[in-house]
């Protein structure tokens, strides 16, 4: 664990200060984190004050200090999919890397163009499914407690999401070869 | 974590550490939200209250000598309407044109009767008239700052407005109690009023409200800014009852005690230089990072129909004197240190709105 337990059990019992150095620690891992899902400045230090104001307040929560990062980021990541949602704006994300990882599971291999294409063509919790579990590498678990819906939903969601992308996918393909 | 588009761009880390700070301060004062804050209402002062009992009592005891005049006075309902009988143009206004909701609900707990007299729900305000009745006489601020209201059963997450009373008699007083509309306010919604009395008695209303119809916008979108202070007045708006105008400013400052934008008014005058009444108008802020943000609504008595262009100058008015009072939830007492002496005035230019003609 790289925080020094005795700062995080003093942050757990309300101290603002350590809160305030911990969170200084995780710095750049935040605001780039942050960054990533919602891919605008503003919109990052946006999501790091509502998890900085968030975190203070639930810290006495915390029963392990040693699991206090991976308590932030999930807190952060909640924040970052509130904030598109309230919003209403499509989580970012670049289309070389998710469809790197989208073409290990498919039979053929796709471009770019086609891709976005499809994705577009899906409602908006199929993509946020698609692109928290294959661009940003969360587990169905973590899907499940960022969006706030129960683990089974997010399974159905995730393979419904895979059936249709794959259907949209091959309309696309047709479509275009009909124009060229 | 894939690498961010933007990753390669210098790290912003005093606009990270701010946000941090800023994120601690929130939950700080969202965890300990003071309980009562004096500076956060603008108390009106209780009207004409000695000269109503003096009346009152000249009254009734030339009734005594006189039975004839004691018949016509026992004619006479001795408390007419809460707003006909208030000294402000804009309700008196209201209550002639019939834009004001009759309500007339009364609960009585512990021998006082409060009754729901009339609303009226205009551009600026709500505005509830009150008739409150006892057994016994009632302490001055008995009723302490006023109601606490609910939006369709929510708390709001903010509000302004005022509380005064007039007394009729030593068991009789009516009251005015104002809440400042903000953006959360539906046009219509259920209105719940809580009313607590110094011994702990509570009295309950809950009544639909609908905001009156005939409300004229005026698209202003004036915007200035000076030393560091902007502020912009996007619109206006005109009615039977009165006139707004609403105002945003935004300065680079992180305490609220120095910041200017809460402590802004504005000077009206027609084409002649008739002066146009403004009334006090509380103003909401929020800390955004290392800005303060003010919104607010400024009232004025209604123009008359020769009215056709306002020159509208912002001030500034700097507290002479103040500080308060926080009392938190164990009833511990902070002193508020006061800092106006430490306020920078500012000085800003006039602008020009002109009046359509409306029928």
């Amino acid at each position: 664990m790289k925080h020094d337990i005795q700062t995080v059990k003093r942050a757990i019992n309300g101290d603002a200060e350590a809160f305030e150095e911990l969170l200084f620690k995780e710095e750049k891992m935040l605001y780039y984190k942050a960054l990533s899902y919602v891919g605008k400045k503003e919109d990052a230090l946006d999501a790091i004050q509502e998890t900085a104001c968030n975190a203070f307040l639930a810290i006495g929560k915390l029963r392990n200090p040693e699991y206090f990062s991976t308590w932030l980021f999930r807190i952060l990541i909640r924040e970052c999919y509130r904030l598109l949602k309230e919003r209403d704006q499509m989580m970012p994300y670049e289309e070389s890397e998710l469809l790197k990882r989208l073409d290990r599971k498919q039979d053929e291999e796709t471009d770019s163009f086609h891709l976005s294409e499809a994705l577009s063509r899906l409602n908006s919790t199929y993509q946020i499914c698609l692109i928290l579990f294959y661009y940003h590498d969360l587990t169905v678990k973590d899907i499940a407690e960022v969006t706030d819906k129960p683990v089974s939903t997010v399974k159905t969601n995730l393979r419904r999401a895979r059936k249709k992308l794959k259907s949209e996918l091959e309309r696309s393909y047709q479509l275009n070869e009909k124009v060229t | 974590m894939k690498k961010s588009h933007d990753s390669f761009e210098e790290f912003p880390q005093d606009d990270v550490r701010s946000a941090i700070r800023s994120g601690i301060v929130q939950a700080k004062e969202q965890a300990e939200p003071p309980r009562y804050r004096v500076a956060n209402w603008k108390r009106k002062i209780t009207y004409g209250l000695c000269s109503a009992a003096a009346v009152f009592g000249l009254l009734v005891g030339s009734s005594y000598f006189s039975p004839a005049l004691a018949s016509s006075l026992s004619q006479i309902p001795i408390i007419g309407s809460v707003f006909g009988n208030s000294d402000l143009i804009s309700l008196q206004q209201a209550q002639k044109s019939g834009l004001t909701s009759e309500i007339g609900e009364t609960q009585t707990v512990d021998g006082i009767s409060v009754t729901l007299d009339e609303i009226l729900y205009d551009q600026n305000n709500i505005t509830i008239g009150l008739v409150i009745e006892s057994d016994k006489e009632l302490e001055d601020f008995y009723f302490g700052a006023g109601m606490d209201f609910t939006i369709n059963g929510k708390n709001p997450s903010g509000s302004t407005g005022s509380y005064g009373e007039e007394n009729l008699s030593e068991t009789t007083r009516t009251a005015i109690q104002e809440i400042n509309v903000t953006e959360e306010m539906p046009e219509e919604f259920e209105l719940g009023l809580m009313l607590q009395g110094q011994k702990g008695e509570t009295w309950y209303f809950s009544t639909p409200v609908e905001q009156i119809t005939d409300i004229h916008k005026i698209s202003v979108q004036h915007t200035q800014t000076v030393d560091g202070l902007t502020i912009t007045v996007p619109e206006m708006s005109i009615s039977e009852t009165g006139v707004s105008i609403a105002y945003e400013s935004v300065e680079e400052e992180t305490d609220f005690d120095l910041s200017r934008g809460g402590n802004i008014e504005f000077h009206v005058v027609d084409q002649n230089g008739n002066e146009i009444t403004g009334r006090s108008g509380g103003a909401s802020g929020e800390r955004v990072k290392d800005k303060i943000e003010f919104r607010s609504s400024k009232q004025f008595d209604p123009l008359d129909s020769s009215v056709r262009e306002l020159t509208i100058t912002p001030y500034l008015v700097i507290p002479s004197g103040g500080g308060g009072v926080e009392i938190d939830e164990n009833g511990k007492e902070t002193e508020l240190e006061f800092k106006g002496h430490l306020i920078k005035p500012v000085e800003f230019d006039s602008f020009k709105v002109r009046v359509p003609q409306i029928d």
